[in-house]
């Protein structure tokens, strides 16, 4: 749910390890390539590994609720 | 010369247009080392029309779509862009296109409340969830900046743009 939450700060411009930086977080066991892209690209990486998309389609389904509600 | 660019992007123009001269780009883009990343920014209109432009663009893996949306129904699509409802859907169908080529892409769309009523951003975000769950919850969503090619348009379209400006848009 993080990473979705970081892509509605800054979603294209700032690389994830910058934001990360910025905002003082962490997110563990994440590889340089993935800190060396925005949030926003990040996620499309993610959606194109089969293994991941079944975890990020639950976490979609519920940051989509807090969307429509936003 | 090394001028250390990493990624660069095309935007407030409609690169998909000189479908020769992108795919040039591409191959160039391709060729530098240096260049990470690429982000295409596109309405969607042609990747919507033609599924074989979508598979040519899968075939460079730096580049990264980003598909802005105009509206969430097709009246309000005419309205903001001139163009026919019939197109409405042709956006759309380039999400579908670049899930079918696994095309790097996220969407945008300028869901500003000053432009865009909160039934439409709905509608428009429904109808992305229909589509795939997580290129919904991807959504960029844009407010409405003062470009000097913003307020020119908002001046002949009637909007003054000072009022426009002063609205919170959120």
């Amino acid at each position: 749910m993080l990473i979705f939450q970081l892509a509605e700060i800054e979603g294209e411009d700032a690389n994830l390890s910058d934001l990360m930086d910025r905002l003082g977080i962490t997110i563990t066991g994440l590889s340089s390539n993935a800190l060396n892209v925005p949030p926003r690209i990040f996620i499309a990486k993610l959606m194109r590994n089969n293994c991941l998309k079944e975890k990020l389609i639950k976490v979609a389904k519920e940051f989509l609720k807090f969307k429509l509600n936003s | 010369m090394n001028f250390r660019i990493k990624k660069f992007g095309s935007h407030r123009v409609e690169p998909s247009i000189g479908r020769d001269h992108l795919i040039q780009l591409l191959e160039e883009i391709e060729r530098r080392s240096e260049i990470e990343l690429f982000i295409l920014e596109t309405n969607g209109i042609l990747f919507g029309s033609s599924k074989n432009y979508v598979k040519e663009i899968s075939h460079y893996r730096k580049v990264h779509v980003r598909v802005s949306l105009k509206a969430g129904e097709p009246n309000a699509f005419t309205l903001r862009t001139g163009a026919i409802k019939e197109a409405f859907q042709l956006p759309f169908n380039a999400i579908s296109n670049l899930l079918k080529y696994d095309v790097s892409f996220h969407v945008a769309a300028m869901t500003d409340p000053r432009i865009m009523p909160s039934e439409e951003r709905r509608m428009l975000i429904e109808r992305l969830a229909k589509i795939d769950l997580v290129v919904a919850a991807n959504l960029e969503e844009e407010v409405c900046d003062p470009y000097e090619t913003t307020i020119v348009r908002m001046h002949v379209y009637g909007v003054d743009p000072v009022k426009f400006f002063k609205m919170k848009a959120y």
